[in-house]
């Protein structure tokens, strides 16, 4: 046989490669936070970037560290738009707190997305959880964008990033469109497992199809649909996908103001996994394994011009993608 | 289309892997119903919250609250008992006939009744640490669900051992050797044409599955209210024909009894079954590892060549929106 085993074991491992994401949470902790915007934590800081990257990579700063009383699972925070003066104070605790092993009051919009999943194993929510070797640990749970960090408000970070290219709608919810995630649950906890995704900070326009709905946590939820800017007759990019804003946030004030059905809006936003229809399939459909489309809600945490700084940077930067 | 000889021995050979993982996952439900494995296991971590108090745990299991979730009067023991029901099922027990579940003081009595001293110190410690009934019935809850937890370890554990045997014994009954699977696929260029086409069929039947959405919302006025649809009824769909057809070109005893039949001899068959194992145990362990891997495993790796052969599609042939590539993420 010519055939090289050797390469035939390449090829394998190669489609293997980055397959997926185990994590396995407790039912009563998604039922806890399914309808809630954010979430409040007692955070240990393991690491933090010694600065925020540049707008042009995103403009965040990453603090991987852990909660293991609120969360139980590896994690990173990031500080967005963390090189504003405004948020020095916060990098500044940050820093101040940054291996110390104290634990210090940390809020900020809950996310779980399979962007860093572990290569092997599952990721078991309060199981112990090993201090972070690095601000990039493997993981699947974010406090992202983060409000607050000790006493610093950082509600204010939630606006446009100057000088960063958003992705693409399209192709980002082309993306989303096509995860899907393995259920099996039991009566205390539901093992997820889904493929490694990507695609934070897209630019998009949301057509609102259901009217405001109050968060326990003060924040508002919103169904819409995902339009192409370009083209009103054309099909939507997504339909039926939760909007979520963060109470206190530009964002939330615009949506709090009054969104109609049949509104549009333009926004920049981050995709996480809806824990609100994961709880009510799993109620419907029992114990067992099952396999479905990943439902996923955004994040609004800006909208579009909404940098203060520099108002018309989005329409710059999108005018010079579409050239 | 994207044709390469390479790859299509891939997907013949995740198609196989998924094939066995398909036949495996069967046999495994069909072991686990009739053993009633789940419902074994709660009862070993219901024996380990009671302390082993057989009277209590009898009561428990008779109570209406838990033999309602018995799938028959013939099995005795329910597969899963929510923790609710438990908690109000054993503080029912314990405060005794007559008596209130949320009256601490007959609880009291009833926990010192117990004759189990392990059961009697957690029930103790528990109702020490409740200031009322409705705090003592979220601590059993969580008491339970603590335990349960640990049989959820036990159950998975004994899973993941059982899928490894079971995918040893399917790979040798059926002497699926990875190896000879590999060699047809490779040298026989019909049997791949075959095999890559039923894949192709297999891996656009399936995704159905992973593209259904798990609820919509309905109520315009309610975006927390979800409804759940697509919720699963009826079990996997089995083998084809033409998969198991394939599947049996792939497999199979034939030439090696033919083989062990042409031996002459006591020492000739001991040589000649040595020789068949010894050509076959290399296959035989990929096989085996392979198919311990789990179906959706192998049809997702599946999808993934498929997607891959599908790349460089010709100019007539209808695009394939699931192969857009992904783009790199910054988080």
């Amino acid at each position: 046989m010519r055939i090289s085993s050797r390469t035939l074991i390449i090829v394998l491992a190669l489609a293997a490669w980055g397959q997926a994401g185990t994590i396995v949470l407790k039912r009563a902790w998604i039922e806890q936070f399914k309808d809630r915007a954010t979430i409040d934590a007692t955070f240990t800081i393991d690491h933090a970037h010694p600065r925020p990257n540049p707008p042009a990579k995103d403009g965040d700063m990453h603090v991987a560290g852990r909660a293991p009383k609120e969360i139980g699972l590896p994690m990173v925070a990031e500080i967005m738009n963390a090189a504003d003066a405004s948020e020095q104070g916060a990098v500044n605790t940050v820093h101040s707190n940054e291996g110390n092993g104290q634990f210090i009051a940390v809020s900020g919009a809950w996310r779980l997305w399979f962007e860093h999943p572990p290569s092997t194993g599952a990721q078991i929510q309060f199981a112990d959880v090993p201090p972070a070797a690095n601000t990039n640990p493997d993981h699947c749970f974010e406090i992202h964008p983060l409000t607050k960090v000790g006493s610093n408000d950082l509600k204010a970070s939630l606006h446009d990033i100057s000088g960063f290219t958003y992705k693409d709608a399209e192709a980002a919810f082309a993306s989303y469109e096509k995860l899907s995630v393995s259920l099996q649950s039991n009566a205390t906890a539901v093992t997820l497992t889904s493929a490694k995704s990507g695609y934070n900070y897209v630019l998009f326009t949301m057509r609102v199809a259901s009217r405001n709905t109050a968060l326990k946590d003060g924040g508002i939820s919103v169904v819409a649909d995902v339009v192409p800017e370009t083209d009103d007759d054309a099909e939507a990019l997504a339909n039926n996908v939760r909007m979520i804003f963060v109470p206190g946030t530009a964002p939330f004030q615009k949506a709090s103001g009054g969104l109609q059905i049949g509104d549009e809006l333009t926004v920049v936003g981050i995709p996480r996994v809806n824990l609100n229809a994961i709880s009510s399939f799993l109620a419907a459909a029992g114990d067992g394994k099952v396999t479905r489309k990943l439902p996923y809600e955004m994040i609004v945490v800006a909208l579009e011009g909404s940098d203060a700084a520099v108002p018309t940077a989005t329409a710059g930067r999108r005018a010079a993608q579409k050239r | 289309m994207f044709s390469m000889p390479i790859l299509d021995v891939a997907i013949g050979l995740s198609f196989f892997y998924l094939l066995l993982g398909l036949i495996c996952s069967t046999v495994n439900e069909m072991i686990a119903a009739k053993l009633k494995t789940r419902a074994k296991f709660l009862n070993q971590g219901i024996d380990r919250l009671l302390g082993g108090d057989s009277q209590i745990k009898s009561e428990l299991y008779k109570h209406p609250l838990i033999s309602a979730l018995s799938p028959s009067d013939l099995q005795h023991y329910p597969s899963y008992i929510p923790a609710e029901k438990f908690a109000t099922a054993l503080l029912d027990i314990v405060s005794g006939k007559g008596r209130l579940l949320t009256d601490i003081d007959a609880l009291r009595e009833g926990v010192k009744k117990i004759g189990t001293p392990a059961l009697q110190t957690s029930l103790t410690a528990l109702l020490d640490s409740s200031p009322d009934a409705a705090a003592l019935k979220k601590n059993v809850e969580e008491w339970f669900n603590d335990t349960m937890d640990r049989v959820s370890g036990w159950y998975k554990r004994n899973a993941q051992r059982n899928a490894l045997l079971l995918a040893c014994a399917v790979t040798l009954v059926m002497n699926a050797d990875t190896v000879n699977a590999a060699h047809t696929l490779w040298t026989n260029p019909s049997m791949r044409a075959a095999v890559v086409e039923e894949a192709r069929l297999r891996a656009a039947k399936k995704p159905p599955d992973e593209s259904l959405p798990m609820v919509e919302y309905r109520n315009s006025s309610d975006a927390t209210a979800s409804t759940p649809v697509n919720v699963p009824s009826s079990p996997e769909e089995g083998l084809s024909s033409n998969e198991q057809k394939l599947l049996g070109q792939l497999t199979g005893w034939g030439p090696d009894w033919e083989k062990l039949g042409a031996a002459s001899g006591l020492a000739a068959w001991l040589v000649a079954l040595w020789l068949i194992i010894y050509t076959h145990s290399i296959g035989w362990i990929v096989t085996a590892l392979a198919v311990s891997l789990g179906a959706p495993f192998w049809f997702d790796t599946l999808n993934r060549f498929m997607n891959i052969r599908n790349a460089g599609r010709a100019p007539d042939e209808p695009r394939d929106k699931s192969s857009s590539a992904q783009q790199p993420s910054n988080a």
